[in-house]
């Protein structure tokens, strides 16, 4: 299973709740190494997205896989499998810095002295060398937010999720961040999820994006190498045409907006 | 020092207002400061065995109505619909019960002193933990308990990574506001259904009509509450470093 370059593969996947649809056949893989960004407006289907990844429920019909495990049927042997950061950060609030981040494995039951060990190798990788030490409160916004990335990182996941994990930042903090994320990624070839409704975010970040409409089904996918840099006029051309796309009927029209 | 001038200057002005009281009034009254001052050393240097007896009480029954309220808590926690819905309405009942009606029934009900007074002293305190405890677990942030999910804990993992902690915290909070009440109620009920112990001293010094030994007592009662409060903010403070406040401070 482990062999496969396929960590997340979701086949004709289609989930309703109740009467309302939220996923319509669905077809999706992440290889691995890869980063993708799904990107989509509210009430696109995102969180159920991720509620059938980490296997809070199963699909109504079609199969989800994640490195060859149902995430629902076989919900424990996921364990180690997923690191995911949220919009907030949600550390224990007394737990320090390199605790909070050795959960993970704390959980696997790996002994003290080896899990504080790499939780302090995940922080620097994080630049918060000066931070083991410090409890939440003591944190910045923005520290705070390394840290989950690290708790994340720290059980070696085959598949980083990212929920909204930069939107609560200020634009100066998510950007260096995003940078930081991209940089230990690549360094570890990790795989990764990044859900976002920021567009700049998603073709910064990820080496596909997946344009979800309402109810999720792929309105356009991206290969960010083929497409123009962030930042360039070429890109806000792009960024008004996926913007038209998201607010166009298929886009969605909800009854949140 | 800038730090205790209220301290200081309330202190000052208690001391200014007892002595005109005792200028004003008979010294069967009210007793001249010296007369108290001389009173309380005589209290703590020959009854200080009525002293340690209180405290002692206070010590073990305060400390069982931490541990089983605390105990009694996290089963609330969890069976929540169950147990904790039977018990949130029980200790509602035992709470409406004034503590002198305990106090008296206690007397009736038992013979041994300590039984007395120590179960007075722990239906008193009880309910407070049970209840913060079990409102700690109820009201934990469910988004940080599904950040500690994702690592699929087993139900022991969660309850010692999360609940317990947060529930000491809750504890600790509660034993604040808990603790110099207790106090108070206990040598109340040392009064009236103890041989010994300060409430009884007090009785005693009251019935003897040594107003001044009564001066003293109440006096020595004021220190015992500040060390308390003392006590318990550098507990907190410890255990509870974390919390923005504390830092701040
Ligand atoms: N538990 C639920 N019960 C009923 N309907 C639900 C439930 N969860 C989601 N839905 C519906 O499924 C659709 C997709 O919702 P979802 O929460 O996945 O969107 P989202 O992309 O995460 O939106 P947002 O950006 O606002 O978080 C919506 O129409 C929503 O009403
Ligand atoms: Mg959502």
């Amino acid at each position: 299973m482990t062999g496969s370059n396929t960590i997340v593969d979701f086949d004709t996947v289609h989930h309703a709740f109740g009467d309302n649809i939220a996923i319509e056949r669905f077809n999706f893989k992440i290889h691995r190494g890869e980063r993708v960004a799904i990107l989509g407006r509210t009430g696109a289907g995102k969180s159920t997205i991720l509620n059938l990844l980490v296997g809070n429920f199963a699909p109504t019909s079609g199969t989800v896989r994640i490195d060859g495990i149902d995430p629902f049927v076989q919900h424990k042997s996921l364990r180690g499998v997923i690191g995911m950061a949220y919009q907030a950060p949600r550390l224990l609030p007394w737990r320090t810095a390199v605790q909070n981040v050795a959960v993970g494995q704390e959980i696997a039951g790996v002994a003290k002295e080896k899990r504080e060990a790499n939780a302090r190798l995940w922080l620097d990788k994080m630049h918060l060398e000066d931070a083991y030490d410090l409890v939440p409160s003591q944190l910045s916004g923005g520290m705070r937010q390394r840290v989950s990335l690290a708790r994340a990182f720290a059980i070696d996941p085959a598949l980083v999720l990212l929920d909204e994990s930069f939107s609560a930042l200020d634009e100066v903090t998510a950007r260096v961040l995003r940078e930081d994320f991209i940089k230990v990624a690549e360094e570890e070839s990790k795989t990764a999820m990044i859900v976002t409704h920021n567009i700049e975010e998603a073709f910064q970040m990820a080496h596909r994006v997946i344009l979800l409409g309402r109810p999720a089904r792929i309105l356009a996918e991206y290969h960010t190498a083929n497409e123009p840099k962030v930042g360039t006029t070429e890109f806000t051309v792009l960024r008004e045409q996926i913007r038209d796309l998201m607010l166009s009927p298929e886009g969605g029209i909800s009854a949140y907006d | 020092m800038a730090r205790y001038w209220p301290v200081l200057s309330a202190s000052a002005l208690m001391l200014a207002i007892m002595w005109i009281a005792s200028q004003s009034f008979d010294p069967f009254v009210f007793p001249p400061l010296p007369a108290i001052a001389a009173a309380f050393w005589k209290i703590i240097t020959t009854q200080y065995d009525e002293v340690a007896v209180t405290l002692l009480r206070y010590l073990v029954a305060f400390a069982m109505a931490i541990f089983c309220g605390w105990l009694v808590g996290l089963l609330m926690g969890a069976f929540r619909q169950t147990f904790g819905r039977f018990m949130q309405a029980f200790i509602s009942i035992v709470q409406a019960v004034p503590a002198l009606a305990w106090i008296l029934f206690a007397v009736l009900w038992m013979q041994s002193v300590e039984a007395r007074i120590g179960f007075v002293t722990f239906i008193i305190a009880f309910p407070f933990f049970v209840i913060a405890v079990y409102e700690g677990v109820r009201d934990m942030d469910r988004d940080i308990l599904e950040a500690i999910e994702q690592f699929r804990p087993n139900r022991m993992q969660t309850l010692r990574i999360l609940l317990l902690p947060q529930s000491v915290t809750h504890l600790i909070i509660a034993m604040r506001s808990t603790a110099a009440m207790t106090l108070k109620l206990m040598v109340l009920a040392e009064v009236l259904a103890a041989n010994n112990g300060i409430g009884r001293a007090m009785a005693t010094a009251q019935s003897n009509f040594s107003i001044d030994a009564l001066f003293a007592w109440a006096f020595l009662l004021v220190l015992l509450n500040f060390v308390l409060i003392r006590i318990i903010s550098q507990i907190e403070k410890r255990a509870l470093r974390w919390r923005a406040e504390a830092v701040v401070r």
